[in-house]
Order: C-alpha cells, then sequence, then structure tokens
C-alpha cells in the first residue's frame, strides 16, 4: 500500500524527485540541500504547493487527504514554547480528544519505557517548561510527541539524530522501527542534506 | 511606466490585502468557536484571561484612581458645587470616554506587545507547522481563545476601572464640597441612563475584539527571522492604537 508519493516533483529550483513511501517502510531521503530538506519537508506537510510534479497520499491528492495523516518531528524537537512538556507530548492526543487522562499516561509511559529512559529522569523531565529543557530532551520530547500521535507517515528531519549519543541514537532507531511494525498501514520517512549513518534504504 | 506610478498602483493592492487579512481573521474566529469544546483550546482561553485580565487589575486599578482623582479636581475647578453638573461631566469623560478607552491602552500596552512577540516567535520557530502537522489549526488553538479572552477582558478591566475611578471621584467630591456621600451615590445612578451604559459596554467590547485581531494578525504574518519580530510587535502596538481611537470616533458618533 502505497502511503505517499512524490511524482517528479520540483525541489530547490534545479532538480525533480520522485518516490514512494509504501505502508511498513522506514526510509532515507537525501537531496541536495538544507534548503531542498526544507522544502520537501514543506511539500509532503502541504505547506508548500510545488511548482511542478504531483505529491499523492492514498493515491489522492495531498488537499484531500485527512489532516495529521503526515506527522513531522523537526531536527529540534518543533515543541510549543509556551506549554510544558507533558503539555505538549500529550497535545495532539488532548486536541483531538482520542484518548482519556489514564489511557494517555499508559501510552506516554510505554514509549518512555521503549526509550529506555528511567522513571526519576522523566518524571522531572515532564514537569519543566519546554524553555528548560536541555536541546537533546527537545528532541526526545519531540520524537515521543511524534510517536503519540501515530500518524501514517512519520516525516523526520535527519537533524534530529545529530549531536544524539550513539547509544541512544540506537534506541530510537529501535523505537521507531517499532512504531511502523506494530501497526498496519504507518512508515517513517527520514529527510537528510548530508550522509547519514541511518540504517535504513536511503532514496537519493 | 515610472517607478512611481508603479508604486501608486501597488499602494491600494496592498490596503486591500491588509483590510481583507484584518477582516478574514474575526470570520475565522467566529466559524471555529465551536473547538472551545476542546480542553486545551479553553486551558489557552483561561491562561490568557489571567494574563489580559488578572495581571492588569493593579494598573487599571491605580490609572483608575489617578484619573478620578485628577477628572474630578478639574470639574471641581471648573464647575465649583455644581453636584448635578460635576456628576453629568464625570459620566461623560469616565463612563462613556475615558474607561474604556484607557483601558484598551493599558491592554494595548500589556498584552497586544505579548500577543504579537509571542505569535511571531513561534511562526519563526516553525511551532505554527508544528501544530498544522497535528492537524490543529493555530487559529482554533492559538487566535480564537485570545481573541475571546481579550475581549471579555477588556470588558471587564473597563468596568473595573469605573467603579475606581467613579469611587475616587465620588470621595474626593465629598471631601472638597462637603456633600454627602450616599447622595451623590443616589444622584449618579438617577442621572446615568442605559445608553451610557451600553456605550461604554459596546466600546471596551469593540476595542477588546480589535486590539486582539490586530495583534494577533501582525504575530501570525509570515516572517522568516528573529529580527522581523520587534517589526511585528512594533506594528502591532501603533495599529491597535489607531484602530481604538478610529473604532471609538465611530461608535461616538454613531450613538451620541
Amino acid at each position: 500500500m502505497t502511503l505517499l508519493q512524490f511524482k517528479n516533483v520540483a525541489v530547490d529550483m534545479a532538480s525533480t524527485v520522485s518516490f514512494s513511501v509504501e505502508a511498513g517502510e522506514t526510509l532515507v531521503l537525501k537531496v541536495s540541500s538544507e534548503e531542498a530538506k526544507a522544502e520537501v519537508i514543506d511539500m509532503a506537510l502541504g505547506e508548500l504547493i510545488p511548482a511542478h510534479g504531483e505529491i499523492l497520499v492514498h493515491g489522492q491528492s495531498l488537499e484531500a487527504s485527512r489532516p495529521g495523516n503526515i506527522g513531522w518531528i523537526p531536527a529540534g524537537g518543533g515543541l510549543i514554547s509556551n506549554l510544558k512538556t507533558w503539555e505538549n507530548i500529550t497535545l495532539p492526543l488532548w486536541y483531538h480528544g482520542r484518548r482519556q487522562s489514564l489511557a494517555t499516561e499508559e501510552t506516554v509511559a510505554r514509549w518512555l519505557l521503549e526509550l529506555e529512559l528511567d522513571k526519576q529522569e522523566w518524571e522531572k523531565f515532564m514537569a519543566s517548561p519546554t524553555a528548560h529543557l536541555k536541546q537533546g530532551e527537545r528532541k526526545l520530547a519531540g520524537l515521543l510527541r511524534g510517536l503519540i500521535q501515530a500518524p501514517e507517515v512519520l516525516v523526520i528531519d535527519a537533524g534530529l539524530f545529530d549531536e544524539v549519543e550513539t547509544d541512544r541514537s540506537y534506541i530510537w532507531i529501535k523505537v521507531l522501527e517499532k512504531f511502523v511494525r506494530e501497526a498496519d498501514g504507518r512508515a517513517v520517512l527520514v529527510v537528510a542534506s548530508a550522509a547519514t549513518l541511518l540504517p535504513w534504504k536511503i532514496i537519493e | 511606466m515610472t517607478s512611481s506610478q508603479l508604486s501608486s498602483r501597488r499602494k491600494p493592492g496592498r490596503i486591500s490585502r491588509l483590510v481583507a487579512g484584518h477582516l478574514r481573521l474575526p470570520w475565522e474566529v467566529l466559524c471555529r468557536l465551536p473547538a472551545l469544546a476542546r480542553w486545551p483550546v479553553r486551558q489557552v482561553m483561561l491562561k490568557q484571561l489571567y494574563f489580559t485580565g488578572t495581571e492588569s487589575i493593579g494598573t487599571i486599578g491605580v490609572v483608575g484612581f489617578l484619573v478620578g482623582l485628577i477628572v474630578i479636581t478639574e470639574i471641581n475647578n471648573l464647575v465649583g458645587r455644581n453636584e448635578v453638573l460635576t456628576i453629568q461631566i464625570m459620566i461623560w469623560t469616565i463612563v462613556r470616554e475615558l474607561g474604556p478607552l484607557l483601558s484598551a491602552i493599558v491592554i494595548i500596552g500589556r498584552s497586544s506587545s505579548a500577543f504579537a512577540s509571542e505569535l511571531s516567535s513561534m511562526q519563526v520557530n516553525a511551532e505554527i507547522k508544528s501544530l498544522r502537522s497535528m492537524a490543529i489549526s493555530p487559529i482554533s488553538y492559538l487566535i480564537m481563545p485570545r481573541v475571546l479572552a481579550m475581549t471579555m477582558a477588556s470588558i471587564a478591566l473597563t468596568f473595573y476601572f469605573q467603579v475606581i475611578a467613579v469611587g475616587t471621584g465620588w470621595i474626593v467630591t465629598a471631601l472638597r464640597m462637603d456633600i454627602s456621600f450616599s447622595n451623590e451615590i443616589i444622584n449618579f445612578f438617577e442621572i446615568i441612563s442605559f445608553r451610557e451604559i451600553a456605550a461604554s459596554l459596546i466600546k471596551s467590547a469593540v476595542f477588546g475584539m480589535l486590539v486582539s485581531v490586530v495583534s494577533c494578525y501582525y504575530g501570525l504574518r509570515r516572517k522568516s527571522a528573529m529580527t522581523e519580530v520587534p517589526q511585528a510587535v512594533s506594528q502591532a502596538v501603533i495599529r491597535s492604537l489607531m484602530a481604538v481611537f478610529v473604532a471609538d470616533g465611530i461608535i461616538t458618533v454613531l450613538i451620541f
């Protein structure tokens, strides 16, 4: 099942990009520059309309697809600055009323366990305002929010893995693979502008 | 075609876009009112109500007291011991004009700049894009609760300002003119009309809505760098002031 498809989409004024993301895949799309990376992400999220080419979600145009089908984790986590970490992480669930408070806590706790964080560490981290978090904690919170949002295609800026300890990166990779495996019709697309050590199929 | 001809052709387009943008925002806010049923939206509204309303109480109280003191002293100097005329002028100045206007100015100073800078920073840091990627409408989650909160806070703060300013006026008049305080209160409620209370209420609601819409509009405008944030803040403050004075003129002419 093809979840996301770029057909001859003009990127960065000079080149075109064509690829498709199938359900169950974890892919890395390598583009030529930071600008091209930002453009591809914006186009996948529907923020930017391509000058040329077509973007399809489930074979339909991007505009016709359900909002929230494509999730996004920016390099810095993309947290909302005036919310606490817990509020940030659970915002998509609270906003869309998809979970009761106990179920939300269970979902978060499960992913925290998968991410191998000990309870004391994450309890302190959850109560902190976003402004007090370290860069690595912001990235982690962004990753958690993406996992909890559970979109069909999770688009990740490869910068998320920059300056993250190797051990921790490895855990994140395992968790993302599990995220894709544990439900039908999910995929992860990492967009990179430079060489990456991520162990997934690379599209150039 | 000369450059001056070109610029003169562009101006109406820019102005009409600006007006359309300002008009579209309140319409979108109105359409998104059902989002208030969502808990996070109500939470944002309560936070903003606290920030714009509760945290302004001290400032509004001080300004209200001083305005009451100054205005009533000047009125007493002007009309002497004419109690009815003193109360009449107090209603004209404090209830009809200064109450809504000065409350709006305090709100602009505190909250308009804060709204514009917060939303601008969120825009630059891609937080608004992040919200959209979670299928959360920035209008429903960020703008609508701010507009509602500022409108409600403006009504409440105007009323509070008027109570403080008029109360100070009564005390000063009673002390300076040796008039019974209770008589003053009775006379005040006999003289003040429903139209004056309604006008004050309409003005405070309109000012609150205008200031919030203008501030949010400049906060949400597309920006690419943090250096554009101060510009957005200054534009939000200046345009909010302009909007309030223009609306005040229109409402005053229409009602009185």
